[in-house]
């Protein structure tokens, strides 16, 4: 188990932030989806130990998160959401300091500061002072900090959070690349689902402090019985008012048909009526749910 | 080309505890202020007074083994006749009153070095947002203001400790007789005292007023202002309305009048009983002031200043910890 929690309830004041929270993730890329006010960033401090819970136990990477804090922080990394920085160093001193802040020794994080930084592209802008950098630079260098010390568990606040497309992509290709390749266990706190379904193989959706729903994408992106993606090339709305004379069910969406059969039929009527109309079906598969359909049926039911 | 061409490695390398965390910080802090040429020439300058504490010193140990330069050394140090007489009974004045005006002129630098390392401390760290890179890691608030006064610590100790005790060293080399050191040995740890007083005071006030604010120009204002208005006010509140609490608006103090830590590092150094046996040796009254300004303008007891500077300690560590807040809180 990467980390569970078990009935942990945080309130601020009047506000709770979680919920009775109870969560059970494996070892892998894990994706944290939500609202705002949905508990994400609660929930992360909560792993990280920066919080004391009102209620509740929890373990990540086997260490108790109310009394092993520090234990817990030295084998995390965590890229947090805000542009944040040591000021007045260079990108290399910036990535050194937070590895002996990890317990590093002076040396070992020097050296280990160079190889993180040619590992995530800023190699070349290592002894420029860190506030020159770009927002997309600043990303990286925070990656590179977060991982120096070699963490079993990387936690990524919104890492792609204002950059342009490129950048974007640059923080996915490393995410994806510490997950797949290296091994690193991953918690991808994000708004933007595309980034998390490439980077992530579970995901699990808070609202109001509760998950509304968790595992692993695929399982929660299951085919849907009897509804059926249709594209044909010519005349989709023609070929649609046909099948809806039958009594069978046709939504179109963008450039698909989607096509719900009773249950006493097969998608062979689709190919009947096709050759019958002279109309010829180039896209014809089971629906999936979208990863967004997912979230917002998740977040829906909470609503 | 992929960004990530370089490949990763994992780290084999064995973390350490955390006991010691905050000294990274203080590290790092040390690092990067003596970057600045103005903190090494300030820290330089400082060492001056420390050469004229040891040429005292060194003096003094001189003149009580040539009976033929006692009288000239004895004048020099403005002692009267009766020192020549028995100079090792003088040693104990001489050492105490030395060591006195060695400190009284390095407080004011360490208020320079102070203004020159302190106002970045925290309020850079606001402006950039790095609490959050700190706290993430296993560092606890406390770590983080132990490691930022360590930075200060090591400034002001560097100037004042480390001298003061290097002079003991050569004074002792130079008088070349251990009765000295019974003599003189209380100096040692009121140095150390004195030395971090100056520096725990100053520190935590400079630290509390470097997180009231993101400009660090703001933060050495104030410090300025803490240091000259309260001169002002201090001599303001004694000569005009006359009031016997008037020097304890004062940090450092003036030629004419000690401040709050001067008083208190007079009381650690033990000068009180320094004049009073120079009272009694000479049978000649020897205040730290001109006996008339004393009676006009009586100055409160150290241990009121004391009280001041804890609660200007407390003070300071009430506004740290509302301005440097934990990540338990809702953003």
């Amino acid at each position: 188990m990467l980390f569970q929690l078990q009935n942990v309830t945080k309130t601020y004041g009047p506000v709770t932030a979680l919920r009775n929270l109870s969560v059970s993730v494996p070892v892998g890329a894990v994706g944290l989806l939500g609202p705002n006010g949905a508990g994400k960033t609660t929930m992360i401090r909560t792993l990280l130990g920066l919080i004391t819970i009102d209620a509740g136990e929890g373990q990540i990477l086997g260490m108790d998160i109310r009394t092993q804090r520090l234990d817990v922080r030295q084998a995390v990394g965590f890229l947090p959401e805000d542009e944040c920085l040591f000021p007045g160093v260079a990108g290399v001193e910036s990535v050194a300091y937070a590895g002996e802040l990890g317990g590093m020794s002076p040396a070992d994080a020097l050296q280990r500061a160079h190889e993180v930084l040619n590992y995530v592209g800023l190699g070349e802008a290592r002894y420029r002072p860190s506030e020159s950098y770009s927002t997309g630079m600043k990303q990286r260098l925070k990656l590179a900090s977060a991982i120096v010390h070699d963490p079993r568990l990387l936690i990524l606040d919104e890492p792609t959070n204002g950059m342009d497309p490129a950048g974007r992509e640059e923080v996915l290709e490393l995410s994806r690349d510490l997950s797949r390749n290296k091994g690193m266990s991953l918690l991808f706190s994000s708004h933007l689902l595309p980034d998390v379904e490439s980077v992530c193989e579970h995901i699990v959706v808070l609202g109001s402090g509760a998950v509304l729903a968790q595992g692993r994408i695929e399982d929660l992106k299951q085919v849907q019985r009897n509804l059926y993606e249709v594209r044909l090339k010519h005349d989709q709305e023609e070929f649609a008012t046909r099948l809806a004379a039958t009594g069978i069910q046709v939504t179109p969406r963008e450039d698909l048909l989607l096509v719900e059969l009773p249950e006493d039929k097969t998608q062979a009527v689709l190919w009947e009526l096709a050759h019958q109309t002279g109309h010829q079906i180039r896209h014809l598969r089971p629906r999936r749910n979208t990863l967004e359909e997912v979230f917002l049926k998740a977040v829906g039911s909470d609503v | 080309m992929p960004i990530f061409d370089q490949g990763y490695q994992h780290w084999k390398g064995t973390l350490s505890g955390h006991a010691w965390r905050w000294l990274t910080v203080t590290r790092h802090g040390v690092r990067a202020q003596l970057k600045n040429r103005w903190t090494r020439i300030v820290m330089l300058f400082a060492w001056v007074p420390a050469a004229g504490l040891v040429a005292a010193l060194a003096l003094w140990g001189l003149a009580e083994r040539n009976a033929d330069m006692l009288p000239s050394i004895a004048r020099f140090f403005n002692l009267p006749p009766e020192s020549t007489r028995s100079p090792q009974s003088f040693r104990f004045i001489v050492w105490t009153y030395a060591y006195h005006i060695f400190f009284m002129v390095e407080v004011n630098f360490s208020m320079l070095l102070v203004l020159l390392v302190g106002p970045d401390l925290i309020s850079q760290d606001l402006r950039f947002n790095a609490l959050p890179l700190y706290f993430s890691r296993p560092l606890r608030r406390v770590d983080y203001f132990l490691g930022k006064l360590g930075i200060i610590v090591f400034c002001l100790s560097a100037v004042m400790v480390v001298p003061a005790v290097v002079a003991y060293l050569l004074g002792l080399a130079f008088s070349r007789d251990l009765g000295t050191i019974k003599d003189t040995f209380h100096l040692l740890p009121a140095a150390f005292a004195y030395g971090a007083l100056v520096a725990v005071v100053a520190g935590t006030v400079m630290l509390g007023l470097s997180s009231l604010s993101r400009n660090a120009r703001y933060v050495g204002a104030f410090w300025l202002g803490l240091w000259f208005v309260g001169n002002a006010l201090a001599s303001a509140f004694t000569y005009g309305a006359r009031v016997e609490w008037g020097p304890l608006l004062s940090l450092t103090g003036t030629p004419e009048r000690a401040g709050n830590l001067e008083r208190v590092g007079d009381a650690l150094l033990n000068l009180e009983s320094a004049r009073q046996q120079f009272e009694h040796l000479t049978q000649m009254p020897r205040q730290p002031r001109p006996a008339q300004y004393m009676e006009q303008f009586p100055e409160p007891p150290w241990t009121w200043s004391a009280l001041v500077l804890l609660g200007l300690i407390g003070l300071s560590l009430w506004i740290l910890s509302s301005r440097v807040k934990s990540l338990d809180r809702l953003k």
